[in-house]
């Protein structure tokens, strides 16, 4: 499938944290055929296993990209069959305004909704001043009336923001979920090229469920595997508009986290490999990383950890924006990374 | 009409100033069922079906336009200034695309992500603070494919749920497709007095484009058709309403500026009656349309104004009720179809 159809499949399958059934078999389903084994953890996470293809198995190396997504669910019904909704991860009562939703009901079924916006001539002067909160936003599910709402619909029941991939410029994408569905697909394209190499280490291929709400699935993925290494593969925060601030730039390459939780010695040999086969390179340093990175790094006896990620405009918005330049260099960058992955754990970091 | 046309009027893009591509389609779309059409210097669409008498002239008449924004300035970073061309709330701007220009450029305007709103009180920017990003790099990009003048709409895709419709534009994509029913229902049968059709432009920037079409025309009476609020949501009273999803179309008795005279209001009402239409009477008085200029224009022209409610309305994406938009396909075929004419008073 092509790259952007399979994006635009995986950013539409509903996926919010903790309910990522649906998203999690859309990428089994692409990556079955790819890898020796996987499985689903009982959190939800799916472990891909990509053995080692010299027969020389040295080491585990686990890239991990979250497959879960922000969103809500239902917090009550009103009459007029109208919801209201909480927050799962942090969403941005700002950005709710008119947006399309998809509700998915605990029967399986979807119902789609917009985010109900009073028009402007009927606002009142206090209505127009006032900010956007969680506690107004209610939800119209389209074309069910009151009791085929609360036949079909109940309290807990998730909800997502609906927008499909839109291509802009250049090699610019536009999408919901991005965060963190970009690194699914990175994951897949290299799942993909690791059936056409050799290479030394086991390499497991981690999408975790729930890193929205603190990355339990990530942790628990990470105890089964025993990693000598991980990657963490991710978004962040790209130049934007209205932030002075000096932010990674899109199309500029993949950012190379740096601080006390990611390994001096893998980031060193990334930013050689990076130089070597020429792919730009950005560099961003934060005690915490705000990514998977933060569990994986202490699960079990400790995991040697490096974090990736693809500079994207708009954050948690319908709108988040890439460049599938930087996701391209991304996936090089890692199949570089594994194939120069020779040495046993102990003689390479030791 | 089949929901494939009410799907491409809506869809379609114009923005006030620039509603050619609606104006060419509806004019594709009736302009072998009429006996005249032209286009004025104002840009309105005017359709004439002869009637049975010429004694009297009757006006049906809709908006082509709808809000959108226009841009105003190209940065060096590539990014896009623009301000609001009709009444937006810049609340349903945040984080959604936008169609520019007569390529159809697709662009999104953005907002910083809630992970750097920490610590301050970050609000909803005024609209000429937000940005159109179409993944431009520099302004250089945008050579020859996007120009300071530009329109851009919101880019959603009409679609039919059960009895609801959900897209953009229905102010007045709403009312073009009543007219157009109307006219697809006279080709069989003759209006009782010779009815012009008038799709007008620049409704939403201030009534611009409906006074041309009064003057040109000098009907005996007209009948504005709309797409209107209705803010019958949880938060709100009755008494704020406007108008109810589900009740029928909405007659208007007093807007802002016009009050409809008292037999015309009355007339459209015992119509209803008659052919046993369901209706409501507006809730809310304010907001204008083109009856405000249709009505004061030359010595006055009775002008009423019937809509189909629509939710949300100004934003990215609104409902509305089917069986209330047919219901108002009904009520504008008994008016133009009345054995007996209209006694215009």
């Amino acid at each position: 499938m092509e790259d952007i159809e399979l994006l635009d499949k995986l950013t539409s399958t509903p996926g919010v944290s903790g309910s990522e059934e649906k998203v999690a078999d859309v990428i089994i389903e692409e990556i079955k055929g790819l890898c020796d084994e996987y499985h689903t953890t009982p959190l939800g996470s799916v472990i891909a296993l990509k053995k080692s293809t010299s027969g020389r198995a040295k080491g585990k190396i686990e890239i991990s990209a979250h497959m879960d997504e922000i969103g809500f669910v239902v917090a009550k019904i009103e009459e007029g069959g109208y919801l209201r909704l909480a927050t799962v991860g942090g969403v941005d009562p700002k950005i709710l305004s008119s947006q399309e939703v998809t509700i998915i009901s605990h029967t399986g079924r979807e119902y789609k909704g917009v985010i109900g916006a009073l028009a402007p001539h009927l606002q009142t002067e206090k209505e127009r001043k006032e900010q956007p909160s969680h506690d107004t936003v209610f939800v119209d599910v389209i074309g069910l009336s009151e009791d085929e709402v609360r036949a079909n619909i109940r309290v807990g029941d998730t909800v997502t923001m609906h927008a499909p991939i839109l291509r802009l410029m250049k090699n610019r994408i536009v999408g919901k979920s991005l965060d963190d569905r970009i690194c699914v697909l990175a994951n897949i394209k290299l799942l993909r090229e690791l059936n056409k190499m050799i290479f030394d280490w086991d390499v497991y291929v981690v999408f975790s469920s729930q890193e929205e709400i603190g990355s339990p699935g990530a942790r628990t993925a990470t105890y089964e595997i025993e990693p000598d290494v991980g990657i963490a593969i991710d978004v962040t925060i790209g130049d934007i508009h209205g932030v002075k601030e000096k932010l990674p730039k899109l199309g500029k390459g993949p950012v190379l986290g740096l601080g006390p939780t990611c390994s001096p010695k893998i980031a060193g040999d990334i930013k050689k490999i990076a130089k070597e086969i020429n792919v730009p390179l950005q560099l961003e340093a934060s005690v915490r990383t705000g990514t998977d990175a933060d569990s994986m790094f202490l699960v079990g006896k400790g995991v040697p950890i490096a974090v990736l990620s693809i500079p994207l405009r708009h954050m948690h918005t319908t709108v988040e924006l890439i460049d599938m330049d930087d996701v391209n260099n991304l996936v090089r960058l890692l199949v570089e990374y594994i194939k120069q992955l020779d040495k046993t754990y102990e003689e390479a970091f030791l | 009409m089949s929901e494939e046309v009410r799907k491409r009027l809506c869809e379609e893009i114009g923005v006030s100033g620039e509603e050619y591509r609606v104006r060419k389609m509806i004019k594709e779309e009736i302009g072998s069922f009429v006996d005249d059409i032209r286009i004025d210097k104002l840009g309105n669409l005017i359709a004439l079906k002869r009637g049975r008498s010429d004694e009297k002239k009757v006006l049906f008449l809709a908006h082509m336009d709808e809000v959108g924004l226009l841009i105003t300035g190209i940065e060096d970073n590539g990014l896009l200034r623009f301000t609001a061309v009709g009444g937006i709330d810049p609340k349903v701007l945040l984080s959604k695309r936008v169609l520019i220009g007569k390529d159809k450029i697709p662009g999104v305007i953005g907002f910083i992500p809630i992970h750097m709103q920490r610590g301050e009180e970050v609000k909803v920017p005024k609209i000429e603070d937000m940005r159109i990003d179409v993944g431009a790099s520099s302004n250089k990009d945008l050579e020859g494919k996007v120009e300071i003048g530009d329109t851009a709409g919101f880019s959603t895709q009409y679609e039919e749920v059960e009895k609801m419709a959900k897209g953009k534009a229905f102010d007045d994509r709403a009312g073009c497709s009543v007219l157009i029913e109307v006219i697809d229902a006279l080709s069989e049968q003759k209006p009782f007095f010779d009815t012009y059709f008038a799709f007008v432009t620049q409704e939403e920037t201030g009534l611009r484009g409906s006074g041309a079409v009064a003057y040109e025309i000098m009907p005996d009476i007209a009948f504005v058709f709309e797409g209107t609020t209705a803010g019958d949501n949880p938060e709100l009273e009755e008494e704020r309403w406007s108008t109810h999803l589900g009740e029928g179309p909405a007659i208007t008795a007093v807007h802002r500026g016009w009050v409809v005279p008292k037999w015309l209001f009355e007339y459209v009402i015992g119509m209803a009656e008659r052919e046993d239409i369901p209706y409501q009477i507006k809730r809310t008085t304010k907001g204008g349309t083109d009856a405000y200029r249709i009505g004061t224009s030359a010595r006055g022209i009775p002008s009423a104004v019937i809509s189909v409610p629509c939710r949300y309305i100004h934003s990215p994406v609104s409902l509305m009720n089917l069986e209330d938009y047919a219901n108002t396909v009904k009520l504008a075929k008994a008016i133009v179809n009345t054995e007996e004419g209209i006694n215009v008073r």
